[in-house]
């Protein structure tokens, strides 16, 4: 893997394409297993944790490696990669949205659209959406209104709940490939309820961010 | 025309731009499987690749960044705010994925 490495933007990374290449020759043998090692590494690159154009960057591979040897979860880290583009964009007004749009869109189509069927599985419900192709986006998330959104989903049912703190703080840490980062359920649902006890709360609901320069 | 005294547009006052992804390669990757792999595919990672087969809309992004709240980490719309959560990000991605000790990133290791 490291003859194939290259650098670009100042970041270093595998080209998407050898690993296509790679791909492609292993399935015309019939390698399934490795197969779908090097599509999964690709997903992760270019889906997951997309950074630079057209190649895989060593941050994806240390989390494929956590994902593949370590059986870490790379949820936390697409999350927070989620949290911290959005982030940027607003002190930056060039920045781009760079991250994992897909999971991001159906999230929103999950809770914008109600749906006759409600389907256990969230990406068959996702699919079967049709009224997300004809929306008018800036119309529809300007109209939106909080009793028509769709707030508990099929898939949520019998679930236990979410997690809303760590530790004594009530916020959730979020770690990813450029950033730290924490999100405050606790705060929005106080807000949202009218409640002041924020008063009393907030040196610890305080956020913090930790930039990662190599972005 | 008209269109720019329409009350949804007065929000939208700065243009975002979006990375598109190019999963057109990757998806016929994945069609190269038979239904068998495809299956031991799901069983090993999850809903991955399916993920990747759905067609989003950069418009809708681009919409839902107008409602980004940086102070409070969420989207805030007219009468409430939505948070993606780590529980629905699990179940967006598939089983396989979640449920696991979380990877951290601590750097580069020398591979």
């Amino acid at each position: 893997m490291d003859r194939g490495k290259q650098v670009e933007n100042g970041v270093v990374g595998v080209p998407r394409k050898c690993l296509e290449a790679k791909a492609r020759t292993l399935a015309s043998q019939d390698e399934w297993a490795p197969f779908m090692d090097i599509l999964t590494l690709l997903i992760f690159g270019v889906v997951l944790f997309p950074n630079v154009e057209g190649l895989v960057d060593q941050a994806t591979i240390d989390a494929f490696h956590a994902f593949y040897d370590r059986k870490e979860s790379p949820i936390v880290a697409i999350l927070a990669d989620l949290y911290d583009t959005f982030g940027r964009r607003c002190e930056k007004n060039s920045a781009r949205i760079v991250c994992c749009t897909p999971a991001l869109y159906v999230w929103l189509v999950s809770h914008l659209f109600r749906q006759e069927v409600r389907h256990i599985c969230l990406l068959e419900g996702h699919h079967s959406c049709t009224k997300k192709k004809e929306a008018n986006w800036d119309k529809l998330l300007a109209s939106k209104e909080g009793v028509s959104v769709n707030w508990f989903p099929r898939w949520k049912e019998g679930r236990t709940g979410i997690l809303i703190s760590c530790g004594k703080f009530p916020n959730v840490p979020l770690m990813g490939t450029s950033g730290c980062i924490n999100y405050n359920p606790v705060c929005h649902t106080l807000i949202s309820s009218g409640d002041h006890l924020l008063g009393g709360m907030q040196p610890s609901l305080d956020h913090f961010e930790v930039l990662d320069t190599h972005r | 025309m008209g269109s720019s005294q329409a009350p949804w547009l007065k929000k939208r006052f700065y243009e975002v731009k979006i990375k598109s992804l190019g999963v057109a390669s990757l998806k016929e990757l994945g069609q190269l499987m038979g239904q068998l792999q495809q299956q031991a595919f799901r069983k090993a990672y999850g809903k991955i690749w399916d993920l990747t087969m759905a067609k989003v809309f950069t418009e809708a992004i681009a919409s839902l960044a107008q409602y980004y709240d940086q102070p409070l980490r969420c989207f805030t719309f007219g009468d409430f705010q939505l948070t993606p959560t780590v529980e629905e990000f699990e179940e967006i991605l598939g089983c396989p994925l979640g449920g696991r000790k979380p990877y951290l990133f601590l750097g580069f290791y020398t591979s």
